[in-house]
């Protein structure tokens, strides 16, 4: 009786699925759809064939969520449709999410193909699987022929030869096709299949379409043959990589469209890295100093933003006689993004260059980017000083260092502000306690009482770690002190954000230190004028106390702790009473744990 | 030859029915039209009505065209910020890609582009149940017999983009992207991605008390995917090249005649302001037309333009008037044939013309409803109110589309 009552109850729950897979509003039936696994499971494999695929196959003009959900959760169906012999019925539906005008549809059924595919049967690949990648590339539908691109590479390795023939003869149909978007698509994935073809079979087949798709006259085409050479460079021998690629990488490189040069800026170092040593230090350097120059300032920044990486390919020797000379001139450059980008990396060249060209060479370069003019180049210049350091330590850079950061620290923009915080513990590290002591304390000092609620936490934030780097007695000596000062600001944010600071050096501070110094200067706040103040007070003991309780000697809390809670448990403002409550809850838990 | 009517020609009660942009699409059988209430009707050609021998039967005038469609596409918004209202009339309507039975159009009004499907959609019946429970077995019923009707369905809303009144829509030759402009910038959009687009044409000066031109229409190249053209309220034409730089503000080309010192008046700088501006057949000529004049550009040429065809002087001589009544800004568009040969605009008194590529006027006609000629006023005893401001040629026939206030006429050329 019990098993049929719970069978009935999940019957109910599917029946209900089943119902809101056809509901009137869109979002039900998206959700709903994401159920198909669980209703595949109840009605099992044999109806799951017969009936939730044709029902599946009978939604298919619907809302484009509904259909991404069907795309993405048909996988579910996979294991119940009663075994890989039945993998082939979902190819149906996939069929005909596949050609949706919706390109994230179709994506997501693409992607679906693929565990159905590897799951089934070989013979079945024949059966089934060939005859649906040839309709769609034939189909008259340009987004039926744009899916079709993507799936040829699937499962080509499982098929015979003469399969494999015809699916290369088709894919370079469609290379060639009249629709751009379909161009577009089949360079795309050129590489996907390429990478699974013998190098001979490249040769005598794919080499005349990939030289049409880069000689396309829609940019978007051309701007994919990228992608297509680095995938033709790993497939095939060092003489064909000359005599094939590299003259397309040559004619990418002078392309008309700036879209395309930066398509290749972007991937250079890639393609060096496939390309060979010998073809890199050669022609592709030449390129990369032109990609380095071009006219175009989005170019200028993504080849910049790939100096170090094309650095490690060449050898230092053209490093240092052709690329460096080029940096020089990238440093000057009139935009901006273009020197940040390459503030990002040309740190990375000093382990490249070794110590003494460092000095000579690449340290007056981030000298100069150290005074720029535009903070995000000074940010990206230190945000990378571990690489400097390693090589030649930053005692070299100190003098500038130190004005750039106080530069930056007291940038107007309170995002820059942030960004130089959150590096100070690390330059702290390199820079040593004693250079710190002297020309950054201040600093960080200052930043607690800035007008930004964001910077006086991160400030605050800041001296806890610094305090967990320098140790407990520096932190006692040096910033306790002037945390006791501020408790007597007449700004009431300033006493709060000392509250705070108080509160997140507790966590690296030992318990005594805790005790004797850190818990009197809270408990001194809670007869503070302000309620905001006094409300702070109660939320740090509870804070500490949780996060600490079991480390307190528990007379101390009832000393010193609780009498102070009951002050405030009788405060005037309504708020403060909540929060001291908690504490005194919280208290009151510790001690009873502890007893 | 006059061919259908839709609309009544002397309805001007209500404002909402004026049209505002008309359209037909790529292959011809869809002719789309907006109108100031924010609506969109789709017309589709009838091949099954079989053509009349003799269209000079008015009786038996050919109902080729029927509507298809009609949704509503934009409402009236509140910008909140600024306190002013977004009007819900339709600036620019363009096709796009169809793709089986459907077919895609964008529509804009001053701040939002929307794209639509338009095609048959089942229909749902309400609360149909489609699975039952029997005796502790599941039982999925199977689709009822349901309708399918011609819909339009919104797929995507790109907004946000503009500060200013969106004039253009245009759908770029790699199918996958298109422009939008307004007055003083142009967005680069694809057309999955609603959330961002990319700024390629920024003319707003830093001092906005220097601000001297205006973009008053925007196209992409129908052939090449690079080249995009801006007409001015200055009387210029630029092209730019997107593959030379990220920013087209420097332009491949400028057209631009420069003034003649001796004409010139209060009045010719309004008067030189483009009001459309069309790529011709192929795209080697471009077609401007600002008040009086129609120019033809050889692309190749930027000194000049190849002709100047004067359309309307006889309103030379009382464009005072004309400025008083603020119908010297009135923008009258244009169509080209599918041949670049010949060019149709509209003008006042519901009249438009029809010109041929080397100057000539081929036809010269005033709407009426009833076929047959009429002989044209002329234009500056016209009736001001009536006008013509909107047309469309159709790329695989001869018929053209012409709107007069709220109603909409199809002529056979």
């Amino acid at each position: 009786m019990e098993k049929n009552k719970s069978d009935s109850a999940d019957l109910y729950q599917i029946s209900l699925l089943i119902d809101q897979l056809r509901h009137d509003d869109p979002q039900i039936r998206a959700n709903a759809t994401k159920n198909i696994g669980s209703i595949a499971k109840a009605l099992g494999p044999e109806r799951t064939r017969s009936e939730l695929i044709p029902f599946i196959n009978e939604s298919t003009d619907d809302d484009d969520d509904v259909l991404l959900a069907i795309a993405e959760n048909i996988g579910d169906i996979q294991s119940h449709v009663g075994g890989a012999e039945f993998y082939y019925t979902l190819l149906e539906p996939i069929e005909l999410l596949a050609i949706v005008e919706d390109g994230s549809v179709r994506d997501a059924a693409v992607k679906a193909v693929i565990p159905i595919v590897d799951g089934m049967p070989d013979d079945h690949l024949l059966t089934h699987f060939v005859p649906f990648v040839s309709k769609l590339a034939l189909k008259d539908w340009f987004t039926s022929r744009i899916s079709a691109t993507a799936l040829f590479h699937i499962a080509y390795s499982r098929l015979p030869s003469h399969v494999q023939k015809e699916f290369r003869a088709l894919f370079s149909r469609l290379c060639a096709d009249d629709t751009p978007m379909v161009r577009r698509m089949a360079a795309k994935h050129f590489g996907d299949l390429a990478s699974r073809m013998s190098a001979p079979e490249i040769q005598d087949e794919l080499l005349a379409p990939f030289k049409k798709l880069a000689v396309d006259e829609q940019d978007s085409v051309r701007i994919q043959s990228v992608g297509i050479c680095i995938a033709l460079a790993e497939a095939l021998p060092a003489e064909l990589r000359m005599s094939e690629v590299l003259p397309v990488v040559l004619s990418i490189a002078s392309d008309r469209s700036w879209r395309v040069r930066w398509s290749l800026a972007v991937k250079i170092a890639e393609l060096g890295n496939v390309m060979g040593q010998q073809v890199t230090n050669n022609s592709l350097c030449e390129c990369y100093e032109n990609l380095l120059r071009d006219q175009e300032a989005e170019v200028r920044s993504a080849a910049a933003g790939n100096i170090s990486k094309m650095c490690s390919l060449v050898r230092k020797d053209i490093t240092i006689s052709r690329i460096l000379p080029v940096v020089n001139h990238i440093i000057t450059d009139s935009s901006d993004h273009t020197r940040a980008s390459c503030a990002l990396v040309i740190n990375d060249l000093a382990s490249l260059l070794g110590r003494d060209d460092t000095v000579e060479n690449l340290l007056p370069m981030l000298l100069q980017l150290l005074r720029d003019d535009s903070s995000d180049v000074r940010l990206n210049i230190i945000a990378n000083l571990d690489a400097i350091n390693a090589v030649i330590g930053v005692e070299l850079l100190s003098q500038s260092l130190l004005p750039a950061i106080v530069d930056l620290a007291e940038d107007s923009k309170w995002r820059v502000r942030f960004a130089i915080i959150e590096h100070i513990p690390r330059i702290a590290n390199q820079l040593g306690c004693s250079f710190f002591n002297d020309k950054l304390n201040n600093l960080c000092m200052t930043w607690l009482g800035d007008d930004v609620y964001s910077i006086r936490r991160a400030a605050a934030n800041n001296l806890c770690k610094l305090s967990a780097q320098f140790g407990e007695e520096w932190a006692k000596e040096q910033i306790i002190p002037r945390i006791e000062r501020m408790h007597t600001h007449t700004n009431y944010l300033q006493r709060m954000t000392a509250l705070y600071g108080i509160q997140v050096l507790a966590t690296s501070l030992s318990q005594t230190t805790v005790e004797e110094v850190i818990v009197p200067l809270i408990l001194h706040m809670a007869s503070d004028a302000v309620p905001n103040v006094r409300l702070t007070v109660a939320r740090t003991l509870n804070d500490i106390v949780s996060s600490k309780g079991e480390k307190f000697r528990s007379s101390f809390l009832t000393s010193c702790i609780q009498p102070a809670l009951m002050t405030l448990l009788d405060d005037s403002d309504r708020d403060v009473r909540f929060y001291a409550r908690q504490a005194s809850d919280g208290v009151t838990a510790v001690v009873g744990g502890a007893q | 030859m006059f061919s259908q009517l839709f609309g009544d020609p002397d309805d001007i009660s209500n404002e909402a029915n004026i049209f505002s942009a008309l359209e037909f699409n790529g292959r011809g059988d869809l002719l789309a039209s907006g109108d100031h209430g924010g609506s969109i009707v789709i017309h589709k050609k009838n091949d099954d009505i079989p053509q009349k021998a003799s269209v000079r039967d008015v009786e038996g005038a050919e109902n080729q065209w029927q509507v298809h469609c009609q949704f509503q596409s934009h409402e009236q918004e509140f910008d909140y910020l600024k306190s002013l209202e977004i009007e819900e009339k339709i600036n620019h309507i363009q096709w796009g890609k169809p793709l089986g039975d459907s077919s895609f159009l964008y529509t804009t009004n001053d701040k939002t582009i929307k794209l639509w499907k338009v095609g048959r959609h089942m229909q749902r019946l309400p609360g149909a149940k489609y699975s039952s429970i029997r005796d502790g077995v599941l039982s999925l019923n199977r689709r009822q017999e349901t309708s399918s009707a011609v819909s339009a369905m919104p797929k995507r809303s790109y907004c946000n983009a503009h500060a200013y009144h969106i004039n253009s829509v245009s759908c770029n030759s790699d199918g996958e992207s298109f422009l939008s402009a307004d007055d003083l910038r142009i967005n680069w959009w694809n057309s999955e991605i609603n959330t961002s687009s990319f700024n390629i044409v920024d003319i707003k000066p830093s001092n906005m008390e220097e601000l001297t031109e205006v973009i008053t229409s925007a196209q992409f190249h129908p052939e090449h995917c690079n080249i995009l053209m801006y007409s001015s309220s200055r009387g210029s034409i630029k092209l730019g090249d997107t593959r030379r730089s990220a920013l087209c503000d420097v332009c491949a080309k400028v057209f631009e005649e420069p003034e003649d010192a001796a004409s010139k008046s209060f009045f010719s700088e309004i008067v030189a302001s483009i009001s459309d501006a069309s790529f011709a057949g192929d795209g080697r000529y471009i077609i401007s037309r600002d008040y009086l004049t129609l120019k033809v550009w050889d692309t190749h040429m930027e000194t000049k333009p190849v002709r100047v065809i004067n359309i309307n002087d006889s309103l030379k001589s009382i464009l005072c008037e004309l400025y008083e009544s603020d119908c010297i800004f009135d923008k009258f568009e244009i169509a080209v044939s599918p041949d670049g040969q010949k060019i149709l605009t509209g003008s006042y008194g519901n009249q438009f013309s029809v010109w041929n590529k080397a100057g000539y006027a081929e036809h010269s006609i005033e709407l009426q409803s009833s076929g047959g000629r009429s002989r044209t006023r002329d234009a500056a005893e016209a009736d001001f109110d009536k006008k013509v401001l909107h047309c469309a040629w159709n790329p695989s026939s001869n018929t053209i589309a012409l709107t007069a206030q709220a109603a909409l006429y199809l002529y056979k050329v």
